[in-house]
């Protein structure tokens, strides 16, 4: 569904690349994270699929079409994938249905009305049926988070790139968001890439997590979580979930990122 | 707000008003000089004698003055700040020019104004323009500025073309912006178009004012003036009234 191939970036400012030759593979309808300490590289990650930053050499697949790199791009005016970012970014001028519809009105060829209709059944599916008529400004942070992830799931696309959708909300916001976000996941089985340095959040989340262990990032360490479906917060207190944790804890914190 | 509550916080205003105006009444009539310092009964006596020419005569022609001035304005301001913002090219060379138009001393090369245009409504409408499309320039493109470049990657990430990132974006998003640069250049414009008369017109009430002067007629000179503010607030509260209907949303 995604592949990087030895794809190379360098921020101009820099002296050498922060990520070099990465090469890895996410299957359709996986949930993986990806963790890593902050200022690692992680988000360029997201960057370069979403094609804001270009690489320098190697090539970014999406559902096998190249989007960026050797061999050809997808052009600007398309959406490549459904991107969430930290904060939900709905604009205040526009009501939570309106916010929704866009990016079907920028997609274009869908008639007024069925966009309504989509945007409508996605409020529903995220809990905020009647809430289509607020204005942003009017609803929780938890639920203008649903409303933003309703609305990445309306750019129709099958892999959804969520770079830590939940780390404005409060505690317990968040947990519930968690268990949310994976019931979800297990309905509409997209291909979700969930950017995250909370362990235990990418625990919860993930079938697989990707760890960030150095600085650039060369590799990604993939890690297999051995917790089925469905999951609550008190699996987590499993012993072996818990060793999981400090393994990967130890993993972030033997290759501290340089200091600027 | 109910009107109520709007009314209760303008209390303090008008009493310091009220105040205001009994103590020029008193120093007024204490002077007894209406030449120089005219009181405010006498300055609203003067305005109904002559609300003839000045109702007929002068505040239509300053007030087209106002208009057309504004007009230009607001389109030359917004054509500024939208090709600033679209060309970084455009923003570096006419930014500083926007900046540097502002020292040029308006009021002192006005009537040269009046030897290029003679004495039509455009040597009055230039000075308009000059003092006018600076505040909607320079305030609007800020607003361009102070879109969250989030939004814009956002935008970019969901599919968007140039031009549904103007009409879907940063025009909605500027719109703030642009009502409170129409808050300046209102009260502006009509200044602009009074100082342009002052300087050479044969009507409008900056000329009306002028001729008063000339007459030793203190009165005289103030109705043409007390007019303007009138005017000029009415349209201000036009706007405010316009922006309260169409910027619904709380600025974030």
């Amino acid at each position: 569904m995604l592949d990087f191939e030895q794809v190379v970036y360098q921020y101009p400012v820099e002296k050498s690349p922060i990520i070099d030759h990465l090469s890895f593979h996410i299957d359709r309808g996986e949930f993986v994270s990806i963790i890593g300490a902050s200022g690692c590289g992680k988000s360029t990650i997201f960057r370069l699929i979403n094609r804001l930053l270009k690489p320098e050499s190697g090539t970014i697949r999406v559902d096998g079409r190249i989007v960026a790199g050797d061999g050809g791009e997808t052009a600007p005016g398309r959406a490549v994938c459904g991107y969430m970012p930290q904060q939900d970014l709905l604009f205040p001028w526009r009501t939570v249905e309106e916010n929704l519809c866009l990016p079907m009105e920028l997609q274009g060829g869908i008639p007024k009305e069925e966009q309504r209709r989509h945007a409508q059944a996605a409020l529903a599916e995220v809990g905020l049926a009647g809430k289509g008529d607020k204005r942003p400004s009017e609803l929780s942070g938890g639920m203008r988070q649903r409303a933003a992830f309703a609305r990445t799931l309306l750019t129709g696309s099958d892999i959804l790139l969520l770079d830590e959708p939940f780390s404005a909300l409060d505690y317990l916001t968040r947990i519930e968001m968690r268990e949310w976000l994976l019931r979800q996941w297990e309905r509409d089985k997209k291909t979700v890439l969930f950017i995250t340095h909370d362990v235990e959040e990418a625990i919860f989340l993930s079938g697989r997590v990707l760890v960030a262990e150095k600085c650039p990032i060369t590799s990604l360490t993939s890690v297999d979580i051995p917790l089925g479906m469905p999951r609550t917060i008190e699996s987590l207190g499993r012993p072996e979930i818990q060793e999981l944790k400090e393994t990967l804890i130890h993993k972030l914190r033997s290759n501290p990122v340089p200091q600027l | 707000m109910t009107s109520e509550n709007t009314n209760r916080a303008n209390l303090p205003a008008a009493i310091l008003v009220f105040a205001l105006l009994m103590l020029w009444q008193m120093a007024a009539m204490g002077m007894n000089a209406a030449y120089i310092l005219p009181s405010p009964v006498q300055v609203v006596q003067k305005l109904w004698e002559l609300r003839g020419p000045l109702f007929t005569a002068h505040l239509p022609a300053t007030m087209s003055v106002v208009a057309i001035g504004l007009i230009i304005s607001i389109v030359l301001g917004l054509a500024l700040a939208i090709l600033m913002d679209m060309s970084p090219v455009a923003e570096k060379a006419l930014y500083p020019l926007v900046i540097a138009s502002q020292t040029i001393p308006t009021t002192a090369l006005a009537p040269l104004f009046v030897l290029w245009f003679g004495y039509t409504i455009w040597s009055k409408v230039l000075v308009t323009v000059l003092m006018t499309f600076f505040p909607v320039t320079i305030t609007v493109f800020d607003g361009f500025r102070s879109i969250r470049t989030e939004m814009m990657e956002l935008m970019f990430c969901m599919g968007a073309d140039t031009r549904q990132m103007f009409f879907k974006l940063k025009l909605p998003a500027v719109l703030p912006f642009f009502f409170s640069a129409l808050k300046m250049a209102v009260p502006l414009s009509v200044i602009g178009a009074a100082i342009g008369e002052w300087l050479g017109a044969q009507s409008g009430l900056g000329y009306f004012s002028r001729r008063m002067m000339t007459q030793l007629d203190g009165a005289g000179v103030f109705a043409p003036i007390l007019l303007l503010s009138i005017a000029a607030m009415l349209l201000t509260s036009i706007v405010t009234i316009l922006e309260r209907r169409i910027v619904t949303w709380r600025a974030e």
